[in-house]
């Protein structure tokens, strides 16, 4: 909402610049997003009245003393209108050379828009009551401030400047002056004209309407157009211009209605029908549900309660005669119809978050005096007011030992009836507490927690002194899975990946998905963004692989990353939740080391993103690791599914020909993913140390021929199974295939390692173990020693 | 055994072959070779020596004159090349300081988990536990409970993704708050680390997922200025000893009071600058006092027990760290971004 400096000084005195008050505003909750100077450049103008009508552009004016001829560049003033009027050289100039030549004019009448005072070519339009003569800076500052204030949804008390004038009230301590009305009403009684009957009072609980007969259309004068612009209404005529202006006042939304246009002299506030069509006054037509309020006349709908008007009825330059609404609506019941119909008003705004019921007569009241005042007319006696469902203060216990308890800080009883009275609130002394009765245009204050925020907040947050101990529990659990996380980060850090974060929410057109068979576990958003992020990743790979193809089309060739994040996964079991599962990522591409002038380095391959995967896993002191191999959709050959003995628990290999090319990418990218949930769950609990053998360690070496297909890790685990508890480590040093091997059959030497934690081993203990493993190599691989 | 003529031109032969073995050498491995080659124990030059015996006897002395002329010829090149080639091998070994190193790959944590982790130490040694919840939650958990019941305004701040079946992606890590309160009584001192999402179209600052963290304690006789020193601790650890705090009024549903809280700018020291927008403070999140109607949620009893929470969004304490201008960078992830932590 927006308000200026010099119109909050019409409700309260205070002595603060404008800096001051956006601090003091924003330290009360208000926060200031904005000020903005503006400046008027009036001096020098004065009030005169257009008397007679000289020629198409020029009248003549009364200034008091004095009675000049003046040039309007414009078509059609009202005689008897109070405008401003320039006699300075610079307003001279203005008028055309022509004219000037012929001679007798002595004076302009610019335009509101020319001096900044208002967004309409008009005249300064003055009322009535301005003196002839006088300067126009005695009617208008020639600067003010307008402040831009983000309120929070709980405080619509503050949607009117009175309602800051309040606030402002509370740390000053000097009264708030709301506008004193004063009513010249005719004979004639409004309920002879009028019956306004609420069908639906849980949607309307109060509606009062008043009727000014014979007002006189035209455009609001200077003042009112002047502070609608600055807060940013834009202004329409004087009628509807005064609706707006009390609604800024008060926070309480109105609206005009052409009376003569209403049938049947009827206000009826009912629920739309479904289907039911409604043309607003900007020209939109809505079809309706059953939920809505309307304000309808004897015959038909006349607007969307406290949203827009109709078309039908709204004021127009015609209208002589108006009914005024100022009613309470039911805040759900707006904000439910605001959302269905997809229009956002100043009106709806304030009554969703709570106008107050018992402000209608006072609301009505001020803008009818002002209608009076702008537009002429006569103001029938009496408000018909219909209030089938009473709204009454409530009244609130307050401890004062519960808000030093709660604040930390004891505040004297005094200090706190003082605060709260100034915010309006009657406060009786009752012994243990305080008796707080909350006016109704604070429908955010319901209990006593409630109230001791608003004690906080005009004592000042800043008054409260930081603790700087605290007293802490010494049982608390520790997070063991967080500390897994960042263990397996770790590991990967220290291998060269570097992290990434990317997009839970991947496109419905992603490369990724184009080629996953597997569509029914993917989880849609409902109401996504676009769909660009609509599909909850069901895998880290699509992003990491995103993140890849940006930068090598960047030019970056060689890197290792990785990401670790949930995935989602639709279970037939539970359709609609999804499963979320941790993963951790990885990706390899280029050069497997950082290119060298001396040593030109080779491309990745799969044992570098497979060494990655299992030095991860002998890190997290797994022992049964094995790698079998495998192809899917997104793996192609090398690729190996990886299991935990027998547990499958991620996939690794080099990505698939067709999806590298619908990356647009021409280099190997070897990628992997785990499930981290299932390596968590099966963390070995505890290292134990085992004691450092003395004895040493006997080497054996092998060179094994055997079948081209057999697998290098059955090889190695046949060796395991028969090796005896000296057999420490095996492993395979040399591959080789050629002429000095059969066709069909390869060569593997492999190492072993024999100690004993008790005694040096003899030649003996180990050929006995060495002819095992070959008989066993033998019967079970059909390996046989290769023959130098 | 030929003519002897014939025997002095393979000896000539020899020579040659010698020279052009020689010129096509260029490491010492190669002119071991050679060595053994023509003069070791089985080389050229000792096989030409046994066939002395052979020979008639007037043309012994100059066949060894011949031989032992070539032995010597042999070793002198040899020695000359050798001398040469070791030259060159340690020309060749010679180390300029000053050409680039070998170089590994190296690894990083992003920087969002670099600052979480910042975060996650500093609350750690305050005895804050680390609690996780599910990134797909209810509307019980992520509204209902805390004081947002449908149609409340405030869910407009929450502009929410929907699932299927009535779930939702998280708009904050508070939902986390309720999960651990429903399982354990007070006291509770935690914080709930996060990625959340909320409908916001991305530009510099939005994203429409982000990570938070979420902080509560709640016990017997938990204050408010109890929250203002752990937020003050809290900023002076991560941005350093010099930096203050202030607190200004705001809503929350599930806190009363509420509060935006700011840190004093840490780039002018609150003297107010271009980052700061002038106002020498710099807008962090939210906090407050734990509204009875979350506790009403969970069944604690607000009578007995009071509580402040309190929230921060990681990117912005990372953008702000790093003065990062574009939040998207950190999602965008081009290596030459993510080298600079």
């Amino acid at each position: 909402m927006k308000f200026t400096f010099q119109w909050l000084k019409d409700y309260v005195d205070f002595h603060f610049t404008p800096q001051e008050l956006a601090e003091r505003l924003t330290m009360l909750g208000l926060e200031i997003e904005g000020t903005k100077t503006v400046q008027y450049d009036i001096d020098g103008l004065k009030v005169g009245k257009l008397v007679e009508q000289q020629s198409v552009h020029t009248y003549l004016v009364d200034l008091g003393s004095d009675v000049l001829s003046v040039f309007y560049p414009q078509n059609g003033l009202p005689l008897d209108q109070k405008v401003a009027i320039g006699t300075s050289e610079k307003w001279l100039h203005k008028i055309p050379e022509k004219v000037r030549r012929q001679g007798g004019v002595e004076g302009f009448i610019p335009s509101a828009v020319e001096l900044g005072l208002a967004e309409t070519a008009s005249p300064v339009l003055l009322d009535q009551e301005a003196i002839l003569g006088t300067q126009l800076n005695d009617y208008f500052p020639e600067t003010d401030v307008v402040f831009e204030v983000d309120l929070t949804p709980n405080r619509p008390d503050c949607l009117g400047i009175i309602g800051i004038a309040r606030e402002i009230s509370t740390i000053t301590g000097n009264p708030i002056r709301p506008p004193q009305v004063r009513l010249t009403e005719a004979k004639e009684l409004t309920a002879d004209f009028i019956q306004v009957k609420i069908e639906n009072p849980k949607g309307c609980p109060r509606y009062s309407a008043r009727i000014i007969k014979g007002v006189q259309i035209k455009p609001s004068p200077c003042w009112l157009q002047n502070r609608l612009s600055l807060a940013g209404i834009r202004p329409i005529n004087n009628v509807v211009d005064v609706t707006n202006y009390v609604m800024l006042e008060f926070g309480h939304p109105l609206h005009a209605f052409d009376f003569d246009l209403l049938a049947q002299g009827k206000i009826v506030v009912r629920c739309s029908k479904a289907g039911e069509h409604f043309v607003t006054l900007d020209g939109k037509s809505y079809s309706l549900n059953n939920e809505i309020v309307l304000i309808c006349d004897g015959e038909q709908p006349v607007a969307l309660a406290g949203i827009m008007g109709g078309m039908n009825t709204e004021v127009r330059n015609e209208t002589s005669n108006v009914l005024l609404e100022c009613a309470y609506f039911d805040p759900t019941s707006i904000r439910k119809s605001r959302r269905f119909l997809g229009i956002d008003t100043e009106s709806s705004m304030r009554f969703e978050r709570g106008v107050d019921p018992n402000a209608t007569l006072t609301v009505i009241n001020r803008a009818a005096e002002l209608i009076q005042k702008t537009a002429g007319g006569k103001i029938l006696q009496g408000v018909v007011d219909s209030y089938p469902q009473k709204y009454f203060p409530i009244t609130i216990e307050l401890r004062p030992t519960y808000v030093s308890k709660l604040l930390g800080k004891s505040i004297p009883a005094r200090e706190i009836s003082t605060i709260l009275s100034r915010l309006g609130m009657e406060v009786q002394d009752n012994k243990q507490a305080l008796r707080v009765t909350v006016p109704t245009f604070r429908p955010d204050l319901t209990r006593e927690v409630d109230l001791i925020e608003e004690i906080a907040r005009v004592h000042g947050y800043n008054n409260f002194v930081e603790k700087e101990t605290s007293v802490i529990s010494l049982h608390f659990p520790l997070n063991k899975k967080d500390k897994f996380v960042s263990t397996v980060r770790e590991i990967m850090v220290g291998q060269g990946f570097k992290e990434i974060l990317t997009n839970s929410m991947i496109s419905s057109n992603d490369e990724w998905l184009s080629v996953n068979p597997d569509d029914k576990s993917l989880i849609r958003l409902k109401n996504p963004l676009s769909e660009d992020m609509a599909i909850l990743r069901p895998s880290l790979l699509p992003g990491v692989l995103r993140v890849a193809q940006r930068n090598l089309f960047r030019q970056i060739s060689d890197f290792r990353l990785f990401e670790i994040g949930i995935t989602f996964e639709r279970l037939p079991d539970q359709p609609e939740r999804g499963k979320e599962i941790l993963r951790l990522a990885g990706l390899l591409t280029g050069l497997a080391q950082k290119y060298h002038w001396l040593h030109k380095g080779r491309p990745v391959d799969f044992y570098d993103a497979k060494g990655t995967v299992a030095f991860l896993l002998h890190q997290l002191n797994f022992s049964d690791v094995r790698f079998e191999p495998f192809q899917n959709w997104f793996i192609q050959e090398p690729g190996a599914t990886v299991l935990l003995t027998n547990l499958p628990i991620g996939v690794i290999g080099k990505l698939r020909k067709n999806l590298q090319e619908k990356y647009d990418v021409n280099q190997d990218i070897f990628i992997f993913e785990l499930n981290l949930d299932v390596i968590f769950e099966n963390l070995l609990e505890e290292r134990v140390y085992r004691p450092i053998p003395k004895f040493p360690v006997v080497r054996r070496d092998l060179a094994l021929v055997v079948d081209e297909s057999l697998p290098g890790e059955r090889l190695v685990g046949v060796i395991k199974k028969w090796g005896g508890t000296y057999l420490r480590e095996v492993e395979i040093f040399d591959i080789y295939w050629g002429k000095q091997i059969q066709a069909n059959k390869k060569s593997i030497a492999v190492s072993l390692q024999f100690q004993s934690e008790k005694h040096t081993l003899t030649e003996q203990e180990i050929n006995e173990i060495m002819q095992t493993i070959l008989l066993k190599l033998k019967e079970e691989l059909n390996a046989e020693l290769r023959s130098s | 055994m030929g003519t002897l003529n014939s025997e002095f031109e393979a000896l000539k032969r020899l020579e040659s072959e010698f020279s052009t073995d020689l010129s096509h050498c260029d490491d010492l491995k190669a002119l071991e070779t050679i060595r053994i080659k023509y003069l070791g124990k089985k080389g050229a030059i000792n096989q030409y020596f046994k066939r002395l015996a052979e020979m008639p006897v007037e043309s012994r002395a100059e066949w060894g004159r011949e031989l032992n002329r070539l032995k010597n010829s042999f070793q002198q090149e040899l020695s000359t090349k050798s001398s040469a080639l070791k030259k060159q091998q340690q020309r060749r070994e010679f180390v300029d300081v000053s050409l680039p190193g070998y170089h590994s790959y190296v690894g990083k944590r992003h920087p969002l988990t670099q600052i979480l982790d910042d975060i996650k130490f500093i609350f750690t040694s305050m005895g804050f536990t680390i609690e996780e919840g599910p990134e797909i939650e209810t509307d019980y958990h992520n509204f209902e409970a805390l004081n947002l019941p449908p149609d409340h305004p405030a869910r407009e701040m929450h502009d929410t993704f929907y699932l299927p079946g009535g779930f939702l992606l998280r708009t904050h890590t508070s939902p986390v708050q309720i999960r651990v309160m429903e399982k354990r009584q007070p006291p509770i001192r935690m914080i709930a680390p996060g990625r959340c999402f909320r409908r916001d179209t991305p530009d510099a600052s939005h994203s429409p997922f982000f990570h938070q963290v979420e902080g509560l304690c709640v016990d017997e006789n938990v204050s408010f200025t109890d929250l203002k020193g752990v937020i003050s601790a809290f900023a002076k650890k991560l941005f350093g000893p010099g930096v203050q705090i202030r607190f200004r009024p705001s809503y929350f549903p599930f806190t009363e009071p509420s509060a935006e809280y700011d840190f004093s700018c840490i780039f002018c020291e609150g003297k107010g600058c271009r980052l700061c927008k002038g106002t020498g403070w710099l807008e962090i999140s939210g906090a407050g006092m734990v509204d009875p109607e979350v506790f009403k949620s969970v069944g604690y009893d607000a009578e007995k027990y009071s509580g402040y929470a309190f929230g921060m969004g990681v990117e912005r304490l990372a953008m702000l760290k790093y003065q990062i201008d574009d939040i998207r960078l950190f999602y965008e992830n081009d290596i030459r971004f993510l080298d600079q932590f």
